[in-house]
């Protein structure tokens, strides 16, 4: 039994320009002690996933079908008390904006000690030493004369440290980050990540990251999953997505990132923007954008299935695109170049001049 | 002051700005007035028909830059010349024809179009401004600016709010090139885009360049970015230049041990990447009261140690950090932390003391260096006994580095490279003997 099992999991928003439906019958799971990467572009629809996790979904969203297994335990099946026993406790959070997640009018070691005098039932004088050895784990300087500062006397990375720290206060089975880096600085956010993967594997946590950088998942994820309009649209253990990569939007999103060192004049690009997800294009949804579209991909919606042919059934690399399927007819036409002896990767699309 | 070159377009020189915050909500967030040295003596040059980049972490005073120079904002001090016009001394009557040569796109794609105006007037604004053109000319020629960012014509009515980010980004550089500008300061344009959509936008400026001779400033945090657009790239760090030179010189490889680590710091998006990742303590200082010497020497791995002692240079890394901690340091416990309790370092022994903090600042039991050591058990008596003044004065004045005495000139490495790091002192003295580090070109 994988620690996290997500089903066919549907959450739609009702809006007055019609239903969004941010995750459309999304299926992944999370074994325990790895590291997951979801990512995509805004509108992907990646934080809907976090929040279901976590059923914090807000009106006018609803999760409208699926299933969502932790420990075996049906999550959307549980009474609010359930859920929040498990929330902050088994499973914790870090978002991308750490602020909103500090509360200004308290000091920050005492909001982490509050959460582990809640959750745990330790008292004060516990609460406040784990929370300064917390504090000093994720390496904030002078950690015990710190504890009772205000989150606006901290900078933007002690905030999400501090977060951090919060999150792991109650030891949780899964942590689940979106975007836990996007609003620092490249130096910041590599001391960060290097403690998310560093805590992850000493207290042997799974986590969920969400990002929209392909930097941030290469470098701390097993494995991947890709989505697009609300859609996954490929599933890969990290190497494979990056040197193998199966989906065209794949292919087309790591060819767009510029790379120090690489001397190409133009950037390839994807044409186009993601489609409004309440009228989502017939058939394969990235067939406007993608350079391989055939006429039946305006027709036929493409599923998940074994991208390497292999015939496994637990097939551990998977996309959504008509290739597999033998319904295209040109086929796809890319190539992965990997350069040099530093292993430079570049891809390349043929047919997108 | 030097002569300008044929092809600079736009020269800066010792500019600075600094922001008075004692009236303002930092000056209540710190409890004191002081100016935020937010630029601080820069020298630039803008070349004709080139992107200069402009790279550093937030805060580190790009978009004061960047607005300074176009005098979007008041400079505090120094001048810039646009061709042979000092843009710091003209009349406002001049200056706001000037301004027209010069334009500026926002960071923020959502904020800076007004939500009340159609796409049209919008752009229409700075042609009305400038008295460019109107009637069925003006409409014309909206028109054609748009489609110019691959927009569509026929989009002049709708508001801001009914485009993406990436097209609300064209829209900003269809407002700057309606006025046929020479020079333009993109600030972070792509920051706010996705991946996909920023790829489309650097294209676009990269096509427009080319097609209208223009000269970009160019100031972003991300490096990979930078280092695809820019012709010739500037490492800001806390209000000064750390290294100027063409993208080549700066980056392959990295001299200035700042661009080093910015370099080193980005998530490359592959998974079998396996460089050794350069990570730097802290966070940038406060540009209030900046640091003395090289602004960078609290955080820099290669800062430079004395002649006085051969310590490795992570020895010497980590006590300069004990040294710099002694002196902002309220209690001993703040120093180091036990795993058990953290309160009770008062009653350690001596040994214990020591052995915590060497595990804290990764120093070995005894540090490689006699005379080094010496100082360094000595200041870790005076913790012991709970002084740390005391402690802090040793460590103080027997480890000081030539990074920590005075700010470094910027050196001189290569025709138009240069770096301000004392590492490239005697690079210097052969490219270049006299030496001059603030004259901005040379003939
Ligand atoms: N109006 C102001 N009053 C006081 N201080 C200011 C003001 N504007 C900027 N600062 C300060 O000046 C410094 C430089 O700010 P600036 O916005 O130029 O940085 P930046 O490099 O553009 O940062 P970012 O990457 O976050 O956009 C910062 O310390 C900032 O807090
Ligand atoms: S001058 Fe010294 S502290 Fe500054 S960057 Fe060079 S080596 Fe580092
Ligand atoms: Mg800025």
């Amino acid at each position: 039994m994988a620690l996290l099992e997500v089903e066919d999991l549907t959450v739609e928003f009702y809006t007055q320009e019609g239903v969004v439906t941010a995750a459309d019958g999304l299926s992944y799971r999370i074994e325990s002690g790895e590291t997951f990467g979801v990512v995509g572009e805004s509108g992907a629809g990646k934080s809907v996933t976090a929040l279901s996790l976590m059923r914090l979904i807000e009106s006018p969203g609803r999760i409208t079908s699926g299933e969502i297994r932790f420990k075996g335990q049906d999550i959307l099946g549980m009474t609010e008390q359930e859920v929040r026993s498990i929330r902050g406790n088994e499973i914790a959070m870090v978002f991308q904006d750490a602020q909103t997640a500090l509360n200004p009018v308290y000091s920050v070691g005492e909001q982490i000690a509050e959460a582990m005098r809640h959750h745990l039932g330790y008292d004060d004088r516990e609460a406040k030493e784990r929370t300064i050895q917390l504090l000093d784990t994720v390496n904030i300087p002078e950690a015990e004369s710190r504890y009772s500062d205000y989150p606006h006397e901290f900078s933007g990375g002690m905030q999400q440290r501090a977060v951090i720290a919060m999150a792991l206060s109650c030891d949780p089975d899964l942590l689940i980050c979106d975007e836990p880096t996007t609003a620092l600085d490249v130096t910041i956010e590599a001391q960060i990540l290097a403690e998310i993967e560093e805590l992850a594997e000493e207290f042997d946590t799974a986590v969920q990251l969400i990002t929209h950088d392909l930097g941030v998942i290469a470098e701390v994820c097993d494995r991947v999953m890709v989505m697009y309009a609300g859609k996954p649209v490929e599933k890969a253990p990290v190497e494979e997505l990056y040197y193998d990569p199966k989906h065209p939007y794949t292919v087309g999103l790591m060819s767009s990132i510029p790379r120090v060192g690489d001397d190409r004049d133009r950037l390839q690009t994807i044409p186009g923007t993601m489609p409004d997800l309440v009228e989502l294009p017939t058939g394969c949804s990235f067939h406007p954008r993608c350079p391989f579209a055939e006429e039946v991909c305006t027709r036929k919606q493409p599923s998940l299935i074994d991208a390497d042919r292999d015939g496994t059934l637990d097939a551990d690399h998977v996309a959504a695109c008509l290739e597999y399927t033998g319904d295209l007819t040109e086929g796809l036409d890319y190539e992965v170049v990997v350069e040099g002896s530093d292993e430079e990767r570049v891809v390349e699309e043929d047919q997108n001049v | 002051m030097s002569e300008r070159t044929e092809e600079s377009i736009l020269r800066v020189e010792g500019l600075k700005k600094y922001y008075d915050t004692s009236s303002g909500f930092i000056d209540s967030l710190l409890g004191r007035g002081r100016s935020v040295k937010a630029v601080d003596d820069v020298d630039l040059e803008l070349r004709e028909g080139e992107t200069l980049g402009v790279v550093g972490e937030s805060g580190c005073g790009k978009t004061t830059l960047g607005r300074s120079i176009l005098r979007l904002i008041k400079p505090t001090d120094g001048t810039v010349y646009y061709r042979d016009e000092e843009l710091t001394a003209v009349s406002n009557v001049r200056l706001r024809r000037l301004k027209k040569d010069l334009q500026y796109i926002f960071q923020d794609p959502f904020a800076s179009l007004n939500p009340r105006l159609t796409v049209g007037d919008i752009i229409g604004e700075p042609l009305d401004v400038h008295d460019l053109a109107d009637g069925e000319e003006r409409t014309e020629r909206i028109g054609e600016l748009l489609e110019t960012v691959g927009l569509n014509a026929s989009h002049t009515r709708r508001y801001p709010h009914e485009f993406s980010g990436g097209q609300r980004q064209r829209i900003g550089i269809a407002r700057a090139l309606a006025v046929d500008p020479e020079v333009i300061v993109c600030d972070e344009p792509v920051s706010a885009l996705d991946v996909s959509v920023q790829a489309q936008i650097l294209n676009l400026l990269e096509d427009l360049q080319d097609e209208f001779g223009l000269s970009y400033i160019f100031i972003a945090h991300d490096l990979s970015v930078v280092e695809h657009i820019s012709d010739r790239v500037a490492v800001m760090y806390l209000g000064e230049i750390a290294e100027v030179g063409t993208t080549e010189e700066v980056f392959s490889p990295p001299h200035h041990p700042y661009t080093e680590a910015l370099l080193s710091a980005i998530p490359e998006p592959d998974p079998l990447w396996e460089d050794e990742q350069i990570t730097l303590p802290g966070t940038v200082p406060s540009p209030i009261d900046p640091p003395s010497g090289c602004r960078f020497h609290t955080r820099c791995p290669r800062i430079i140690q004395p002649d006085d002692y051969e310590l490795t240079q992570a020895e010497w890394r980590s006590i300069v950090d004990l040294k710099l901690q002694t002196g902002d340091a309220e209690s001993v416990g703040s120093l180091a932390t036990t795993e058990e309790e953290s309160v009770e370092l008062s009653s350690l022994t001596r040994d214990r003391l020591d052995e915590l903090i060497r595990s804290e600042y990764s120093l070995p039991r005894r540090v490689s260096d006699e005379q080094a050591e010496e100082v360094l058990s000595s200041a870790i008596d005076r913790l012991h006994a709970g002084e740390i003044a005391d402690a802090n004065e040793r460590l103080d004045s027997a480890f000081v580095s030539p990074c920590e005495r005075r700010p470094p000139d910027q050196y001189r490495t290569g025709d138009a490279h240069r770096i301000a790091c004392f590492l490239y002192e005697e690079e210097n003295d052969e490219h270049d003997s006299a030496g001059r580090a603030d004259a901005v070109v040379e003939d």
